[in-house]
């Protein structure tokens, strides 16, 4: 190298650090702002909270092995690491939005290459030290309070290079954004724009297909909440968003509470890591290039990149009209269409307004707002068509392994785990029964297909019971031989589609699993709170009326028996002799786990099994002739008023928004006014007359399907306080009560 | 030697610059004026490596200046507006400026610090505009530049101020044989200053040439003329090469007028037609400027009703 060579070089050196230098000086804030909200964030959090730090936590067999972050503020750390990284692109970069200091630093002795590389050195060492010094800090607290562990250092590295790339993420997306805007305003409009478009495109999507897209069970709840049937697609994809793509590793690797089975902390995946770190490269050789591209006359220029503004414009738009959408959709569907693209064509407005435009002519811009109108139209489009048909063919060709499906009979008979809700006059369960015969997956798939091409129907009622809409969880999945699951799932069913449900406890594989609800198991496996009540609950016998209760104190032997003879009738009747039967109940059996509560009033609870005994259950009746333990309820019940109301869901001011059980099953009350459906005045029907009560109560039932409508019936005895509430089919109804 | 050949420039639809070419040799001033929002500034900043031009070449001494950190710190570009950072002082820029030129020079800052009489310690943003320009020229001349590109140089400055700087330019340049390209609204000061003069108008070259042609190819007029006036009108165009006949102020019978040509060919031309009186005298840059830039005729009593 000749000596001027070397001068040149020396020369270059020390204005590259002189430039690093300067930067560092007018930037150390941010450096010095986050490394201190991290060291609260992340140090202080996990061990300097009292009653919440790891020197003084209370846990049982020394379980908690390590905890980098506390659980309680992860939303907290990730937003300071955007927020940081913003902050950071966006202060080192914002001078080319500076007319004036645009000019002093492209005037002088370095490239534009340069000036990035010397930026971007700076603004990736900042958050590397910010994030690095805190999780070093918490490493060596966690050392001190709880010891050295495996994995303790492995998970710290992963979580530093999660939070680092996820400020560096945001950094870079600042840095692009302020090439492509004019003012601060435009800068974090689009850095917005950029960082939320996959949140915008999952939660816009996801809330038309809840509106549209009949079947569809991304991001559904059930109506208790307990359950998620599908992840909503912003969980599904968030690998691919640069604000959530840490979230469950973060969730997962910040702290191990070793459990009985392991003392292995969970192994990290780097795929997600290394994913994201690809990208932040071909990120910042985009704004390397970009910034190469850059025209320096358009500093502090808004309004200069149009197609930025057509993304910010498109990306509110949809995002705005898919919210207006769907919030009027149960009211209206042409008003929340035309809500909807006002909303949207405000938001194109509003944009125009502020600048973001520039001058781009009203026409032109008409013409693209028209442009995105269409694809959003085109995706209601798919969406409402379920993909153009893509749900029937794939009832129609798919082959599974297994397949799903919601149980919804008779909840004393179901042998699934199962969530639920009661109150002391209606219930309802959700529970899933997986089945595998071909003869299963051909039920399911014909149950499914009657859903699917029924259409989402108006909840409300009808004179013709079958067509009565009410809220409820059906779902339908298919589980391939790799374990891939496809759900879908209806929010609503027809009285006539929910009893055409019942027709899977035809198939030989729910037959054989109810019956083992009857059967002798190992306790260890029992999980199921219907066959828990069968084999240790508190057994209970009662008359028709619930008035006379007496508790059977039975040897194992003698459950068996009888639950023997209960597995043996329910296998050989019918549906319709179990769910519509003729005959009226001749005793009531109870199986309870919580029989001092509810041995009174009856009401229906998961730890509770009802049997209502009608003389299709000969085998049950007999067994309990031959034990004398029928004569207690066979007494005679004099009735001194039945008060009716019909059984319509939408006969009241409030509209159903809740599901409820199908399966009527009688209880007992104090008051007269204590119907599973509440109503307005006037609808109730009381008959004193004995020749009437005589005629009503030949129909009454205890436990009856509630599909082929009739009435509720509020049966007040001679003598005695409170009231018995019963069943009256349709088919059973007196004239007299139908005039 | 800096060099534009053929520049262009557009700023989307609307061109600023077109074809336009000039050369400013070492140890000379050029001058370069023009009426507002003519393409001054983007020029200079096209010459000085900020902006890129779309077509056509900026050259210092046979190299392109865009992206070439070496040419760049042979230069300086003093902008029209005061560019410093916000909060920051006279020192504070010398301490920024001085890593980065390293030919810069603290025996000149002080010395012109001391000179200009400006507060180092103050901030800048509380200068008045004057203070302001001088502590730009204050840091332009610190880094000792061999290039230098001074946008409305005298902008802000008063009369005494102005030609002790342009003084200061003279000396600058003939001493360090660096080259100057000048814009400024103050033709006087340009006048006496520069060597060269280029003259921007509808984004071309319109005059390019050194002050001694101008002065000598082109006349300021002042004559008598009694004979009816389409007489002049009509023979000036036959008779003469006079290429226009501009600024003509009716003043009784006094004319003035602009003539392309040598005091003597001047002289024999506005004889011939008759004129009497004649009294010729070099042209002023000012008057050159306003050859080229015709004034707009403003009814300011319906404005201002």
């Amino acid at each position: 190298m000749t000596l001027i060579g070397k001068k040149f070089s020396n020369e270059k050196k020390n204005i590259i650090r002189h430039d690093i230098g300067f930067i560092l000086g007018k930037n150390g804030w941010i450096f010095l702002v986050g490394t201190a909200v991290f060291m609260v964030l992340i140090p202080f959090f996990t061990a300097g909270l009292p009653g919440d730090s790891i020197f003084d936590i209370e846990v049982t067999h020394d379980q908690l092995k390590f905890r980098l972050i506390n659980e309680n503020i992860f939303t907290a750390v990730m937003a300071v690491s955007v927020i940081m990284g913003l902050m950071t692109g966006s202060c080192i970069f914002r001078f080319v939005q500076d007319k004036k200091e645009t000019t002093i630093f492209f005037s002088m002795g370095m490239t534009r290459t340069q000036i990035f590389i010397n930026r971007m050195s700076v603004a990736f060492s900042m958050l590397a030290v910010m994030t690095a010094v805190p999780m070093l800090l918490s490493v060596i607290l966690n050392v001190s309070a709880l010891g050295m562990y495996q994995a303790l250092i492995r998970n710290a590295l992963f979580l530093w290079a999660g939070l680092f790339l996820m400020a560096s993420v945001s950094c870079v997306v600042s840095v692009i954004m302020c090439f492509i805007s004019g003012s601060l305003m435009e800068l974090m409009v689009y850095w917005i724009c950029g960082m939320s478009a996959p949140t915008v495109l999952c939660l816009g999507f996801n809330m038309l297909m809840k509106k549209l897209y009949w079947g569809n069970a991304w991001g559904v709840t059930t109506y208790s909440g307990a359950e998620q049937i599908r992840e909503s697609l912003l969980e599904k994809f968030s690998f691919l968003n640069p604000i959530l793509f840490f979230k469950n590793d973060l969730a997962s690797h910040s702290q191990f509470m070793r459990p009985l089975s392991t003392d292995v902390p969970e192994d990290v995946s780097w795929i997600v890591i290394a994913g994201w770190f690809a990208a932040l490269i071909i990120m910042t050789a985009a704004a390397w290039w970009l910034l190469r591209c850059w025209k320096a006359e358009n500093s502090g220029i808004t309004g200069n990149n149009r197609l930025m503004a057509e993304m910010t414009a498109a990306f509110t738009g949809f995002i705005v009209f898919s919210f207006v959408f769907s919030y009027l959709f149960d009211s209206s569907v042409w008003l929340s269409v035309a809500a909807g693209l006002a909303a949207f064509a405000a938001t194109h407005m509003f944009w125009k307004k502020a600048g973001i435009f520039g001058s781009v002519k009203k026409r032109s811009q008409f013409i693209s707002a028209l442009l995105q109108a269409s694809v959003i139209a085109v995706i209601c489009v798919v969406f409402s068509t379920g993909f153009f048909g893509g749900t029937e063919r794939f009832i129609k060709k798919s082959e599974v392994a297994q397949v799903k499906v919601n149980y919804t009979g008779d909840p004393s008979c179901l042998y699934e785990e199962a969530t639920g809700s009661s109150t002391g006059h209606g219930y309802y369960v959700v529970s899933h029964l997986k089945l595998e015969d071909i003869e299963s997956i051909n039920k399911t798939k014909d149950l499914h297909m009657m859903f699917q091409q029924s259409g989402r129907k108006p909840m409300k009622g009808s004179d013709n019971p079958e067509e009565v809409v009410i809220p409820y969880d059906i779902s339908f999945s298919y589980i391939e031989e790799d374990g891939t699951e496809c759900t879908w799932y209806y929010d609503r069913a027809s009285y006539g589609q929910l009893e055409s449900m019942l027709e899977i406890e035809n198939l030989s594989e729910v037959k054989s699993g109810q019956k083992g609800l009857f059967e002798a198991s190992d306790s260890g496996s029992v999980k199921v709170l219907t066959k828990q009540a069968y084999d240790v609950g508190t057994i209970y016998i009662t008359d028709p009326y619930l008035s006379e209760t007496y508790e059977l104190t039975l040897g194992e032997d003698m459950r068996r028996q009888l639950l023997k003879a209960i597995g043996e009738d329910i296998s050989q009747m019918t549906l319709d002799e179990r769910y519509f039967p003729e005959e009226s109940t001749e005793a009531v059996l109870m199986f309870s786990q919580t029989g001092e509560d509810d041995s009174k009033y009856f009401a229906y609870h998961l730890d509770n099994t009802f049997l209502y005994l009608t003389s299709r259950y000969k085998n049950t009746l007999k067994w309990l002739e031959e034990n004398e333990l029928l004569q207690y309820v066979k007494g005679e019940q004099k009735i001194e008023s039945i008060t009716l109301q019909r059984m319509n869901p939408y006969i009241g001011i409030n509209i159903p928004d809740y599901p409820m059980g199908m399966y009527f099953m009688s209880y007992f009350a104090d008051s007269s006014d204590d119907f599973m459906i509440q109503k307005d005045f006037g609808n109730k029907y009381v008959i004193d007359d004995p020749d009437k009560i005589q005629e009503v109560t030949a129909g009454l039932r205890n436990g009856y399907y509630m599909s082929r409508g009739g009435y509720l019936a509020a049966v007040k005895l001679d003598g005695q306080d409170g009231y018995r509430y019963m069943f009256l089919p349709e088919i059973y109804v007196p004239d007299f009560v139908r005039k | 030697m800096i060099e534009a050949e053929c520049i262009t420039k557009n700023f989307g639809d609307f061109t600023v610059l077109s074809d336009v070419s000039l050369k400013v040799k070492k140890g000379e001033i050029y001058g370069l004026i023009g009426y507002n929002g003519v393409g001054k500034t983007t020029l200079l900043k096209i010459l000085s490596g900020i902006y890129r031009a779309d077509s056509g070449t900026a050259r210092i001494n046979g190299r392109s200046v865009y992206e070439n950190p070496q040419m760049k710190q042979k230069c300086f570009f003093m902008t029209e507006e005061a560019a410093f950072f916000h909060q920051f002082s006279l020192n504070k820029m010398r301490k920024f400026y001085s890593g980065y030129y390293p030919k810069w020079s603290d025996e000149t800052f002080k010395g012109l610090v001391e000179w200009f009489g400006v507060d180092p310690v103050m901030k800048i943003s509380r200068f008045s505009k004057g203070m302001q320009r001088q502590a730009s020229l204050i840091l332009a001349f610190s880094t000792r530049p061999e290039y230098l590109f001074l946008d409305e140089a005298f902008d802000g400055l008063d009369y005494s101020m102005r030609r002790q700087i342009c003084e200061m330019f003279r000396y600058y340049v003939e001493t360090e044989e660096a080259s100057m390209l000048v814009s400024s609204h103050n033709l006087k000061e340009l006048e006496d200053l520069a060597d060269h003069i280029g003259m921007l108008c509808d984004g071309k070259l319109a005059f390019d040439g050194s002050t001694k042609y101008m002065r000598e190819n082109y006349q300021a007029c002042e004559f008598i003329y009694k004979e009816d006036m389409s007489g002049l009108l009509s023979v000036r165009h036959e008779l003469l090469e006079i290429k226009k006949c501009v600024n003509e102020e009716y003043r009784k019978n006094r004319y003035y007028c602009i003539i392309n040509g040598s005091e003597e060919e001047a002289c024999r031309s506005l004889s011939q037609v008759g004129a009497e009186n004649i009294q010729i005298r070099p042209i002023q840059l000012e008057e050159f400027f306003l050859k080229e830039r015709k004034e707009r005729d403003a009814d300011w009593k319906e404005i201002f009703k």
